[in-house]
C-alpha cells in the first residue's frame, strides 16, 4: 500500500492548549478543535512522517491496536484535506514555516 | 479637518495608538460633517502612519452583491506588508501599502461603508503591531481595564449603560482595541461604539482582567478551561487576514485567555462591585 506524508497548509495558525489543538484559518474564517489524538495527529503532519509512522506514535501514546490506528489516522487527515487546512503526498516534504508556533 | 487648495480634505483618526489620514478627494461638506461628526473625540494632529487617498463614490451599493448566510463578504490578500481589501456587502475597494504608509480607497459615500473599512483596516494595524480589535465592552475602573467579551446579544451593551450611569468609565461598548506594548497588554477606546454613545473619547488604560460574560439570574465568577476560553475569545475577535497575521492574533488570544474567567450576571449595579473585587471564586455567589 503506497504512503502518503501529510503536510499541514501553511496559512493555519495553531496552538497547543490543555492537550488539544487549536487550529485557526483566517482566509475560511474557521476555528478548529482538535482532540489529544488529533493534536498529536496535526503537530507530525509537516511533510517529513508517513501515515505509517504517525500511527506508530499513536499507538505508543494511546491504549490503540495498530491496524485502527493507522486507518483512524488517514480518515482523520483525508478529513483535514477535504476541509482545506492540509494536504497528502505521495512522497516526504520538506518542512515550510508554520504560523502559530512561537508567536 | 482642512481643506487645501485642490478641495481635498484631510481627517486624521488615531485608534490604539495608530493614526491613519484619509484625504477626501471628492467629499462633499455633507458628507464631510457626517464623518466629523462620526469620529469625533479621536481626530488628531499626530503625524499620520498611513495616508489613505479615499473617494467617495455613488453606485457601489448597486454593484453590490448579494450573499447568502455565512458566505464570506470581506477579503484580504497580501504580498510582502501590501494589502488589498475589498468588501462586497458595505462596498469598499482599498489597497495599502503599510512599508510605504499610503493607500488608496473606493467606497460607497457613506459613513458606514466608510467606518466598515477603518474597523477592517484597523484590525489588520492593530495585528501588525501585537493588537487586536475585540467585541466587547471595555471598562476603566480606577485606572483597572477590564475588557468584558461578548458578541451581540451577550449584555454588553446593557453592562455599558450601567456602568455609563455609575462611575465606571465606559471605553467602548462595542469592539474594544488591545495592545501589547513592553509586554503589558492596554486597552483603548474605539470609535466603533454600538448603542451607547458615551465612551466617543480616546482613551487607553492597562489591562488587568478579562472577563467571558454569561447572563444568569446571579452574580458570581467562574474559571475557564484555557482551550474554551481561546474558542471563546477567537470568537469575539475581529480579523479577517490576511493568513499571515493569524499567528499574532492567535497569540494575542492565548495570552488573553491566561486572565480570563466566566463573568455571571445580571445586570444591575453588584455586578460592577463583582468586578471591581477581582476574585475568581465559584463559592463567591450574590443574590
Amino acid at each position: 500500500m503506497s504512503q502518503k506524508y501529510p503536510l499541514r497548509a501553511s496559512d493555519v495558525a495553531y496552538r497547543l492548549v490543555d492537550g488539544e489543538a487549536i487550529l485557526v484559518s483566517a482566509g475560511q474564517g474557521t476555528i478548529y478543535t482538535l482532540n489529544s489524538v488529533g493534536a498529536m495527529v496535526w503537530n507530525l503532519a509537516d511533510g517529513t512522517a508517513s501515515v505509517n509512522q504517525i500511527a506508530e506514535e499513536i499507538g505508543r501514546n494511546f491504549p490503540v491496536e495498530p491496524e485502527p490506528a493507522r486507518a483512524d489516522a488517514l480518515e482523520f487527515l483525508e478529513s483535514l484535506q477535504g476541509k482545506g487546512i492540509l494536504e497528502l503526498f505521495d512522497q516526504p516534504q520538506g518542512p515550510k514555516p508554520v504560523e502559530g508556533i512561537g508567536r | 479637518m482642512r481643506a487645501g487648495p485642490r478641495m481635498v480634505d484631510v481627517l486624521r483618526i488615531g485608534i490604539a495608538g495608530i493614526c491613519c489620514e484619509l484625504a477626501l478627494r471628492n467629499g462633499d461638506a455633507s458628507f464631510r460633517a457626517q464623518l466629523l461628526s462620526r469620529y469625533e473625540g479621536f481626530l488628531t494632529e499626530e503625524e499620520p502612519d498611513l495616508r489613505i487617498e479615499a473617494e467617495a463614490v455613488r453606485g457601489l451599493n448597486r454593484e453590490a452583491r448579494p450573499s447568502t448566510n455565512g458566505e464570506r463578504t470581506v477579503s484580504i490578500f497580501e504580498e510582502g506588508g501590501r494589502y488589498r481589501m475589498v468588501r462586497t456587502d458595505n462596498p469598499f475597494r482599498a489597497e495599502v501599502d503599510t512599508e510605504a504608509g499610503e493607500g488608496r480607497l473606493i467606497a460607497e459615500r457613506s459613513v458606514y461603508c466608510f467606518d466598515s473599512f477603518l474597523r477592517i483596516l484597523y484590525s489588520v494595524l492593530l495585528a501588525r503591531a501585537e493588537g487586536g480589535l475585540f467585541h466587547g465592552l471595555g471598562l476603566n475602573q480606577a485606572g483597572s481595564g477590564r475588557l468584558l467579551l461578548g458578541k451581540s446579544g451577550s449584555g454588553k451593551t446593557t453592562l455599558g449603560r450601567l456602568a455609563g450611569a455609575r462611575d465606571g468609565t465606559v471605553l467602548s461598548d462595542e469592539l474594544v482595541a488591545v495592545r501589547s506594548l513592553e509586554g503589558s497588554l492596554t486597552i483603548y477606546a474605539t470609535p466603533f461604539w454600538g448603542e451607547f454613545a458615551a465612551g466617543k473619547n480616546s482613551a487607553d488604560v492597562p489591562l488587568t482582567d478579562v472577563y467571558l460574560l454569561r447572563q444568569d439570574p446571579r452574580n458570581f465568577l467562574r474559571p475557564v478551561k484555557s482551550s474554551s476560553a481561546v474558542r471563546e475569545i477567537l470568537s469575539c475577535t475581529l480579523f479577517f487576514g490576511p493568513p499571515s497575521l493569524t499567528g499574532s492574533v492567535l497569540g494575542l488570544c492565548f495570552r488573553l485567555a491566561a486572565s480570563v474567567s466566566a463573568l455571571h450576571f445580571r445586570p444591575t449595579d453588584e455586578v460592577f462591585a463583582l468586578i471591581r473585587k477581582g476574585e475568581s471564586c465559584v463559592a463567591e455567589v450574590s443574590a
